[in-house]
């Protein structure tokens, strides 16, 4: 799963997601791809267990390009323990998105298995997506 | 090359209420400027010009302020809204008909790749080709032949075709096009692998470890 290699602090804060993405958002590697239409925390699993279902729908061929990268530590207290005593501990690696970002590209497949598998693939993320070609760059909101 | 004729009206008004007012009225706005004439504020209609974004198209200007003037312009940036898609800024360039200019001007592939008939996957890294000519010279789209490109090999910029007139400025070792092995299958084995490990501690930059401290501690006892 992806994790950074090396990181400057161990934790940090939670910060804000105010506003539209101004970089990553145009399709720069593929031909399709799949854009939030929400801001929100995707965890490395989400990123893993939707890229498992892109390249799954699209077997063999067709090349995927993970746009966004977890860098960002979320903590969490363990179960049943009282209030206080400091910050928890690091327990998942998110990446801050913003709506407007492409998150996932895909080439050399047909335009049909393309948004099939994006459409899978955004079942797997907790945000709002839209599935975007390079032409143009529309296409229709495909919630989950 | 594609030659239009637009209006656009000279804005006085400027910043984020304005521009806000203007797009609400189904306009946009913009801005022209170059070859030190004086750079002029305008306000116009999205329509033609967001179907040409791409296509270098040269524009008869005409510029509605107190006065009443042409000019000829090319797109030269553009910003868009990155959900929508619609255009909400464009800025012109006064060109001259006889001064070359410099232009970005699409690539296009021709035929399919040997490599691709072996089961690889096309990979275009660069969509565009910057190129330096006269107005009149500029091709609407250089064309590539990829039908011979085979598996892990490359066509550079070196391999393009010139038009006559045309020099291109993007270094000649910077690659176009290329055939990758695709993406591979992953076994239910894989995926338990994936999913199964624990969270991961990366190394903390400027941390020492547990066991250089405890030695530097040892050594201050000393």
């Amino acid at each position: 799963m992806l994790v950074p290699k090396r990181v400057k602090h161990r934790k940090q804060q939670r910060g804000r997601m105010r506003g539209k993405a101004v970089r990553g958002t145009e399709i720069t590697f593929g031909e399709y791809g799949l854009q939030a239409l929400e801001p929100g925390w995707i965890t490395n699993r989400q990123i893993e267990a939707a890229r498992v279902a892109l390249t799954r729908y699209i077997k063999r061929g067709g090349k995927v390009w993970i746009k966004i990268f977890p860098d960002k530590p979320i903590t969490a207290k363990p179960a049943e323990t009282r209030m206080g005593s400091g910050k928890g501990a690091p327990e998942k690696w998110v990446a801050v998105v913003k709506p407007g970002r492409i998150m996932f590209e895909l080439a050399g497949v047909d335009p049909e298995i393309a948004s099939e598998a994006m459409r899978l693939a955004s079942h797997k993320l907790p945000i709002k997506t839209k599935f975007v070609t390079r032409e143009g760059m529309d296409g229709e909101a495909d919630e989950s | 090359m594609e030659r239009h004729s637009i209006e656009a009206d000279i804005r006085t008004e400027t910043g984020k209420g304005a521009a806000r007012r203007l797009r609400r009225e189904g306009r946009i706005p913009g801005v022209v400027y170059g070859r030190e004439k004086k750079p002029e504020s305008i306000a116009i209609d999205p329509g033609l010009i967001s179907k040409l974004m791409h296509s270098n198209s040269i524009f008869d200007l005409t510029l509605k302020g107190d006065e009443e003037k042409e000019e000829v312009v090319i797109i030269k940036d553009y910003q868009k809204d990155v959900i929508k898609g619609t255009l909400t800024h464009v800025d012109f360039q006064f060109i001259s008909m006889d001064e070359k200019i410099s232009v970005s001007v699409p690539l296009r592939l021709l035929g399919t790749a040997a490599g691709v008939h072996e089961g690889g996957v096309l990979q275009q890294l660069m969509r565009e080709v910057d190129i330096e000519a006269l107005p009149t010279n500029i091709p609407s789209e250089i064309e590539l032949d990829i039908s011979e490109l085979e598996m892990a090999n490359s066509l550079s910029v070196a391999d393009l075709e010139t038009p006559e007139g045309v020099e291109i400025t993007t270094d000649s070792n910077e690659v176009i096009v290329t055939v990758v092995p695709p993406t591979e299958e992953i076994t239910e084995e894989e995926e338990e692998d994936i999913f199964a490990d624990e969270f991961e501690e990366p190394e903390v930059i400027g941390e020492e470890s547990d066991e250089e401290e405890e030695e530097d501690f040892e050594r201050e006892e000393e």
